[in-house]
């Protein structure tokens, strides 16, 4: 029998764990509908800024073969257009917003935005490497970041918080779960370098650029299983998820439902459908009634 | 000379290419180059110069490598003016190209959009496929590939905007007037000609356009090339289209 993928992330019900990662085809209302329709449990949008930016030129990515790098630059539509962006998902649809930008009143602006519209949780991307006051310099200042939090938990909805890879993590995790956020996603890129031997350039035309993919998932997975046996509470598990053995360790790790990014690097959307069945069948294989069961279960070991 | 496999370039490892020859016609250039590439032709590489940008090309030939590139912004502008010698970084290739039918096939392209045409009028070619290449240009002097459909065995047709050679008017003209003649057609050309030819063919006849779309990451994420409403990346799902899937999905053209 085909197990049951619905699961619960704090306050919200996913027909299955797994969420589209910001960043990837969520600044057209066509591409999110299409990762709808391609069976997320969750999208989340591309992180949306007070004003719409270009980003930088091409090129914006580089494949490593063992993980990507990249630079966009936070290329987004603004927030002004999130009633369009939101205009083809079904009303059952369950949306996650990311806002990104370099002051509280930025990040309460965009909120605001989101809770008009409706949106079922706002993502605080706190932690771009790439771009510069917008992003890893705020997730390092850990007073800085609680300011941002407390504006945008004021309005009631329930906040995710996404973290990167700082020396300060566990003490941002514990000092924003007093302010009232509901969890992580846990984890942005981590900036790195890469270099064309053959010309001598560096390959991103912004130079430094964020790493994600298989590279980064033993980290992905450290920081959600110290952030859950410390604490206990809802984790987006994101980072190098290319395929079901990834995800159900992030579920063991202790994520309540599993972020999917660089596996759509050169993949349809629809291809999710096989990580979903690996889940399932893993599930029979191994006798788990529901997700619920397999989430932080490697901390019962 | 370097020969790549398809897909051998995969990982952004650049493939350094120095161009052997170019042929300038006004704002466009075909720029041969030192190396190889088996694609599917459709298919687009990603070219970069370092310092400037990295830009999709669809190749117009494969062995050498040929792209042929019109002047818009600054770093194709760059490339027109290359001189033999000169050096870009290729990747790919990457996305969906032509698929290749026998019959009796209809090629029409536009602009620098008639590049990935003569590529698959050739490989229709060593088919044993015969047809008939239709090219639309602003002018005479931008006529790029008539002369290599001809020495194919094909009959190849030129339309200029200005009248100054070939027929005068759009290359979509010869597809209404003939479309009963053939048993497919191909397209390729600027977003007005393709919504042309989508209109002409509708689920008639089987039909493949090739869209062209802000190209950035070229791997499918960051959704730059969206075709607007339809929920297809032209660098993942495309850039080759076929008719019904594009008109299935509200693009405006049916
Ligand atoms: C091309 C690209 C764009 C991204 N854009 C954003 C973004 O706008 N906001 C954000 O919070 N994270 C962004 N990320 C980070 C991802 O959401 C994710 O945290 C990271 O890539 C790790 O997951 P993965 O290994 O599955 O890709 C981006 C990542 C990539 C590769
Ligand atoms: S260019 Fe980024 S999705 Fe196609």
């Amino acid at each position: 029998m085909a197990r049951d993928l619905s699961t619960r992330l704090g306050s919200l019900s996913l027909r299955n764990p797994l969420v589209l990662a910001s960043g990837f085809i969520g600044s057209d209302e066509s591409l999110l509908r299409r990762a709808w329709e391609a069976g997320f449990g969750a999208v989340t949008t591309k992180s949306l800024t007070p004003k719409p930016r270009k980003g930088y030129d091409p090129p914006i990515v580089v494949d490593l073969g063992y993980g990507y790098l990249n630079a966009v630059g936070l290329a987004n539509p603004g927030i002004e257009y999130l009633p369009r962006l939101l205009s083809l998902l079904p009303q059952e649809a369950v949306v996650i917003l990311s806002i990104a930008g370099a002051t509280p009143q930025d990040f309460r602006h965009c909120a605001e935005v989101g809770v008009e519209n409706n949106v079922d949780a706002i993502e605080l991307n706190l932690s771009c490497p790439h771009v510069k006051g917008l992003g890893m310099d705020i997730v390092e200042d850990v007073g800085y970041s609680l300011d941002i939090i407390e504006e945008v938990v004021s309005l009631g909805r329930p906040v995710y918080v996404k973290l990167g890879l700082t020396d300060t993590y566990m003490e941002l995790v514990a000092r924003s779960l007093d302010r009232g956020v509901e969890g992580f996603t846990v984890m942005n890129t981590v900036k790195g370098l890469a270099i064309d031997i053959e010309s001598g350039w560096p390959i991103l035309t912004n130079v430094y650029g964020g790493l994600s993919g298989p590279a980064i998932h033993p980290i992905a997975l450290r920081m959600v299983h110290e952030i859950y046996g410390e604490y206990r509470v809802p984790i987006i598990g994101t980072g190098g998820v290319t395929g079901w053995r990834e995800a159900v360790a992030m579920l063991y790790a202790g994520a309540s439902a599993v972020g999917i990014g660089s596996y759509l690097f050169n993949r349809r959307v629809e291809s999710i459908g096989d990580i979903l069945k690996g889940i399932q069948q893993h599930m029979e294989r191994k006798g788990f009634k529901d997700i619920a069961s397999m989430v932080g279960y490697s901390h019962h070991r | 000379m370097e020969r790549m496999s398809g897909g051998c370039c995969k990982g952004s490892h650049y493939h350094e290419a120095v161009v052997t020859r170019v042929d300038r016609r006004g704002d466009v250039a075909n720029l041969y180059l030192d190396i190889s590439l088996e694609t599917v032709p459709g298919q687009f590489v990603m070219v970069w110069l370092p310092g400037l940008e990295e830009v999709p090309m669809a190749p117009s030939d494969d062995d050498p490598l040929r792209i042929t590139v019109k002047a818009v912004g600054k770093t194709t502008r760059r490339l027109v003016g290359m001189e033999p010698g000169d050096r870009l970084y290729i990747r790919g290739p990457y996305g969906r190209g032509f698929t290749r039918r026998s019959g009796r096939p209809l090629l029409v392209g536009g602009g620098v959009g008639a590049a990935p045409l003569i590529l698959l009028a050739k490989k229709l070619a060593e088919m044993g496929v015969e047809g008939v290449y239709v090219e639309g240009q602003p002018s005479g002097d931008v006529e790029l590939f008539i002369r290599e459909a001809l020495d194919l065995g094909w009959e190849a047709i030129l339309y200029t905007e200005d009248g100054s050679r070939g027929y005068k008017g759009l290359p979509t003209q010869y597809l209404e007037e003939n479309l009963g003649g053939f048993t497919s057609i191909y397209a390729c050309g600027p977003e007005p000609m393709n919504r042309a030819v989508l209109r002409l063919c509708g689920d008639r006849i089987p039909c493949e356009v090739s869209m062209e779309r802000i190209v950035k990451c070229g791997v499918g994420v960051c959704g730059s090339c969206v075709v607007e409403g339809t929920g297809l990346l032209v660098c993942l799902d495309g850039p080759v289209f076929r008719a019904d899937e594009l008109l299935e999905r509200g693009y405006p053209g049916g």
